[in-house]
């Protein structure tokens, strides 16, 4: 889809008022608009890669904001609000409390209010303030050197590490495109842990991104327990998930690795050194859970490839002057790091 | 109407749509869907339904305003709030059945003489 048909896609949803400021603004503005910022009783402001703009009563854009730029009532936030919900907020109830609601093309309104609390945990959010609309935009073929590198003797685990926004996420979602829709030659069944409803961004049950035709989506499953629901399920050849952190990731990951399942999963790392510091990262290494880690550059554009480890160079220098870790299962769910011996393999 | 969308909420977390799409045989539930497709807000395109039906022209103002006020809460809280705004409109629809049942049972026979007595008197006028 063009882009201009997205950002009027996403639009859909916005009071008809601003709605229509919106859809006048120009062509140029319209294809290169990446987020619509909507605050109660303050100025539209629209950002794309022509920096932050505003928008005049008239429809015009500006670089400054003036008092003539066109201001969202905190009326229409709300309508804005009903309509992002399609008027159910039970429905989207869980979403709201991750802070993003997920739009019919996959684009994303991010929500800030005012928390409800009960005993240290959100249990709900009102007076809605602020709306982020983020048009969704999707890149095909930014995993073509991965595949045609990695993946052309079957399929392998691998780890693509980078800085937020170096575009993992992009990568993993065109990755199982490419696999689960035959561009190996076969269609491997593929299983995507979608915690955050970030690689397919499911709604009413469809992926709004295309994720391949041999693929299937746990939409909002916790990624320990969707990894083990797959495996128990699903049958599946790849597992893909976004971002591993916790250590019932890495156990549950570990669990699919001894069950002959491959994985593709993304971790925060801008570098080496940052990969090294992760105990459950280093933990699944050590095991030999994935063949490859793929380092994304920062600071450029995104899903540009640095550099490609494979895992037994890159646990050598791991190892080479470094703490080991082992993995403590507590009784009740938390899993805990453990030094089990310093500057010499165990 | 009320009972169903309540179990569904409660058990499915349907959103409205779904669960108006059950009742779409329903004149003023098909024309809210339609009006609401259009862009109207869903309060608006229901409470204008309400107004519209022929079919609900029969029903007394009060049960109306329940109906119009179910619409504007239907869909505007978490599923809690949801469930109790579903209980509370149908005790309000159940104690309004009740009453009427009572005004039915209280002058239902009187208008049934009445009606018999003044038939009679017709008759002996004509005679």
């Amino acid at each position: 889809m063009e882009n201009k048909k997205r950002f009027e896609q996403a639009i859909s949803c916005v009071s008809p008022k601003v709605r229509s400021l919106l859809l006048n603004l120009p062509q140029e503005i319209k294809e290169n608009t990446q987020e619509i910022r909507l605050r109660s009783d303050r100025p539209i402001t629209i950002v794309g890669n022509y920096g932050c703009r505003f928008i005049n009563q008239t429809g015009r854009v500006s670089y400054i904001c003036t008092q003539n730029s066109a201001i969202i009532s905190s009326g229409e936030i709300t309508d804005t609000f009903n309509r992002i919900c399609g008027y159910s907020v039970h429905s989207n109830q869980n979403d709201i409390l991750n802070g993003f609601i997920t739009l019919e093309g996959g684009h994303r309104a991010g929500i800030c209010g005012t928390g409800v609390c009960e005993s240290d945990k959100i249990v709900a959010v009102r007076d809605v303030s602020s709306i982020n609309l983020r048009i969704a935009g999707e890149h095909f073929g930014v995993a073509d050197e991965i595949i045609s590198k990695l993946y052309s003797n079957g399929l392998k685990s691998v780890i693509i590490a980078g800085a937020p926004c170096t575009g993992k996420t992009t990568i993993l979602r065109d990755m199982s495109r490419q696999i689960s829709g035959g561009i190996l030659e076969n269609y491997y069944k593929t299983v995507i842990v979608d915690e955050r409803k970030e690689i397919a961004a499911v709604k009413g049950g469809k992926p709004q991104n295309d994720v391949g035709i041999n693929c299937d989506i746990l939409d909002m499953y916790p990624k320990g327990q969707g990894i083990l629901t797959a495996i128990r399920s699903m049958s599946p050849e790849i597992i893909i998930c976004d971002e591993i952190g916790a250590m019932d990731d890495a156990l549950a990951i570990e669990s699919g690795v001894n069950s002959g399942v491959k994985f593709a999963v993304s971790v925060h790392a801008s570098s080496y050194g940052e990969i090294k510091k992760r105990p459950q990262v280093k933990k699944l290494i050590d095991i030999g859970a994935f063949d490859y880690i793929v380092l994304l550059k920062s600071g450029t554009k995104p899903c540009v490839i640095s550099q490609f480890y494979e895992v037994g160079e890159f646990k050598n220098e791991m190892h080479s002057n470094n703490v080991y870790y082992d993995f403590l299962y507590n009784s009740g769910q938390v899993f805990k790091p453990k030094i089990i011996s310093k500057n010499k393999a165990p | 109407m009320l009972n169903t969308i309540k179990t569904q909420i409660e058990y499915c977390n349907t959103p409205v749509r779904e669960a108006l799409e059950r009742f779409k045989n329903l004149e003023f539930v098909d024309r809210c869907i339609n009006e609401w497709e259009k862009g109207k807000q869903f309060p608006q395109a229901w409470s204008d339904s309400v107004d519209q039906s022929v079919n609900l022209n029969a029903l007394k103002k009060a049960d109306k305003e329940i109906l119009k006020a179910f619409g504007n809460a239907f869909g505007t809280t978490d599923l809690n709030g949801q469930l109790n705004i579903c209980s509370f409109y149908i005790n309000q629809v159940g104690e309004n059945l009740n009453d009427a049942k009572e005004q039915y049972k209280m002058y239902g026979r009187l208008y049934c003489a009445m009606g018999i007595l003044s038939g009679t008197a017709i008759a002996i006028i004509l005679i």
